[in-house]
């Protein structure tokens, strides 16, 4: 019983002192010369204009909501694509049924204005 | 060749899909209908909620049957929560109806917004009553939590609106969490979420032990601990007074009733079906529990001013009243009083709290606060609503013949029955305690005079809620046979 988890084990032990040899190697060898230009952000090589916590717009938010609802959709639409002659009338009202519901989200949104970026 | 499809009995949700079509047909009216027409979408809700209410009709719920391979039921235990929900809802949308569109939080509150999280939240309650399966169970419960969340902090303007949602917020999720290692823990040990399984596994698992399952031990504290949060039991009710107090009074009205049916509902299939094996162990958990409660919020109610604080302590008070009827749940007997005595006290508890929560909102609406001042001298200025408040308290307070008083009847009942004297005695004894401050909102209202100013105001959908509700109190009081009868029916849909 307890054998069979000793490959496990080994593979543990193996990556921690892999990841942990290295890092001792680095911080062995390495210099360590910091200076205030080094600690900045990287930010593309750009000098940073503004500081990193700062505060941004929750449009993005209401895309990447938006995102999900129709990554969902997408989920439920490949089994039931590749299960279509099997799942028959009855899986393709209930589809319908399903698709139907995101439309009338798609609509409400629409009218709402979430799809404006002003 | 076609798959073997199971199709649903969709005939045993249509209460639900009743719910589910309202939803959508108030989003449709609120992108269709200009923004000064929007009240109207309050009587699609009515309309909606009497509509699902009358479908209760079509069902045969005796025969217990079940769809979705068993993870939904519909058996007497869901009737009676779909029929307490469904009532609480359609008061929650009478009385809240003007409050959203006229008062100080005028225009941050849209009122189609507001009705959609509301029905959203009865749609969770009515789930969890139906729950055959934990998952189900979860589920419903936090459609139901997250839409009251909302709701809390729907008045978005004012700080203490936003400080109480974010209060309940974070401890709700948190209980959840907890909840749900809970399940967790009871699926490692039965291997199934199914609720009847569950009983079967856990009965076959403590037959000839003497002492249970440590894992299941762990698995009913969790779960009771997660629920308890939810019903708003002591120690676990630190949310409640700010909640309550920081919401729009219409929605602390709603609250203080759906979310604590969901709760209880959940519990009663949770504990009494799905560990009924286990009573022995969680009797005397819910009985201590119910007593710390009673007294807890009974006492500290005593010290609040504000009225819709009062209130919240008095609601925490009557959780504890409620948790006597589950602690006085017996295995051995088929036919006690226990679940029956809850159901009752629910339903009681609906139309009084709400009822009392509404005669706020009716001074809210004539320029008065929410402390105890502004019931000064309303016997003076209004007999009527002072005398439905007063009806409200007395009942509260379990004074006969009211239905409260028959609530806290047959709790008791169930408590002696079960031979648990001294919770009996408990719950006479915090009811004494209550009295001081329900009598004082009376006193107030008969013995001072009136001051401050008052503004005239015609709230016809608000005053016929109060009114069916101070009748409902008095008339189900006076017959409360058939009320019983139909609690009483839990015997059926469980399989002792």
């Amino acid at each position: 019983m307890l054998e069979s988890y000793a490959a496990i084990g080994m593979m543990i032990s193996t990556a921690f002192f892999m990841g942990g040899s290295l890092l001792l190697l680095g911080w062995l060898i390495r210099p360590s010369k910091p200076s205030p230009a080094k600690e900045q952000p990287y930010e593309s090589g750009v000098p940073d204009v503004r500081p990193p916590r700062g505060r941004y717009t929750s449009r993005f938010y209401i895309v990447a909501l938006l995102f999900v609802i129709f990554d969902i959709e997408a989920i439920f639409l490949f089994p039931w694509a590749v299960a279509f002659d099997q799942l028959a009338l009855y899986g393709y009202i209930q589809v319908l049924v399903f698709i139907s519901l995101l439309l009338f989200g798609l609509l409400y949104e629409w009218k709402k204005g979430a799809l404006e970026w002003a | 060749m076609p798959l073997e499809l199971v199709h649903p009995d969709w005939g045993l949700i249509v209460p639900q899909l009743i719910i589910v079509g309202t939803i959508i047909a108030i989003l449709t009216a609120d992108l269709i209908l200009p923004r000064d027409k929007q009240g109207a979408v309050s009587w699609i809700a009515m309309v909606g909620l009497v509509a699902s209410l009358a479908s209760l009709l079509t069902i045969d719920w005796t025969a217990g049957d079940t769809t979705f391979n068993e993870m939904f039921r519909a058996d007497s235990f869901s009737l009676f929560i779909n029929i307490v929900v469904l009532a609480a809802g359609v008061l929650a949308v009478m009385i809240s109806s003007s409050y959203v569109q006229s008062l100080e939080e005028r225009g941050t509150m849209p009122m189609p917004e507001y009705l959609v999280l509301v029905m959203f939240s009865i749609l969770g309650a009515m789930i969890v009553g139906a729950s055959g399966d934990l998952l189900i169970l979860f589920i419903g419960i936090e459609m139901g939590s997250l839409a009251t969340y909302v709701l809390t902090g729907f008045a978005r303007r004012r700080m203490t609106s936003l400080e109480g949602a974010l209060k309940y917020f974070l401890l709700g999720s948190f209980s959840s969490a907890i909840l749900v290692f809970g399940m967790a823990w009871i699926y490692g040990t039965t291997g199934t979420t199914s609720i009847p399984e569950i009983s079967q596994q856990v009965g076959t698992i403590m037959s000839g032990e003497q002492f249970p399952e440590p894992a299941l031990l762990l698995a009913l504290l969790l779960v009771a601990i997660g629920l308890a949060f939810k019903i708003a039991a002591v120690p676990f009710h630190m949310w409640t007074p700010d909640a309550y107090q920081g919401a729009p009074t219409p929605v602390s009205a709603y609250m203080s009733v759906v979310p604590k049916v969901a709760g209880f509902a959940a519990l009663v299939r949770v504990l009494a079906e799905g560990l009924g094996p286990l009573s022995d162990t969680w009797l005397l958990l819910i009985a201590i529990l119910a007593i710390i409660t009673m007294f807890y919020g009974n006492v500290v109610a005593i010290s609040q001013r504000d009225v819709k604080r009062m209130l919240a302590y008095s609601s925490i008070g009557h959780t504890g009243y409620i948790l006597v009827g589950l602690a006085a749940y017996s295995n051995d007997v088929p036919i006690d009083m226990s679940i029956g005595s809850v159901l009752f006290y629910l339903f009681a508890y609906t139309f009084m709290n709400i009822g009392a929560f509404a005669v706020v909102t009716w001074l809210q609406h004539r320029g008065q606060g929410v402390d105890l001042d502004s019931f000064n001298g309303l016997g003076v200025r209004s007999p009527l609503t002072a005398l439905a408040m007063t009806v409200f308290m007395f009942s509260l307070m379990g004074v006969p013949p009211l239905i409260g008083f028959y609530a806290k009847y047959y709790v008791i009942l169930a408590a002696i029955e079960a031979e648990m004297i001294w919770l009996a005695v408990a719950v006479v004894l915090a009811s004494a305690v209550s009295a001081f401050f329900y009598l004082r909102v009376v006193v107030a209202m008969y013995f001072n005079n009136p001051e401050g100013e008052w503004r005239p105001q015609a709230t016809p959908l608000l005053g016929l809620g109060l009114l069916i509700m101070a009748v409902g109190t008095v008339a189900l009081g006076f017959f409360s046979g058939p009320v019983l009868d139909l609690a009483m029916n839990w015997v059926d849909a469980f399989e002792v």
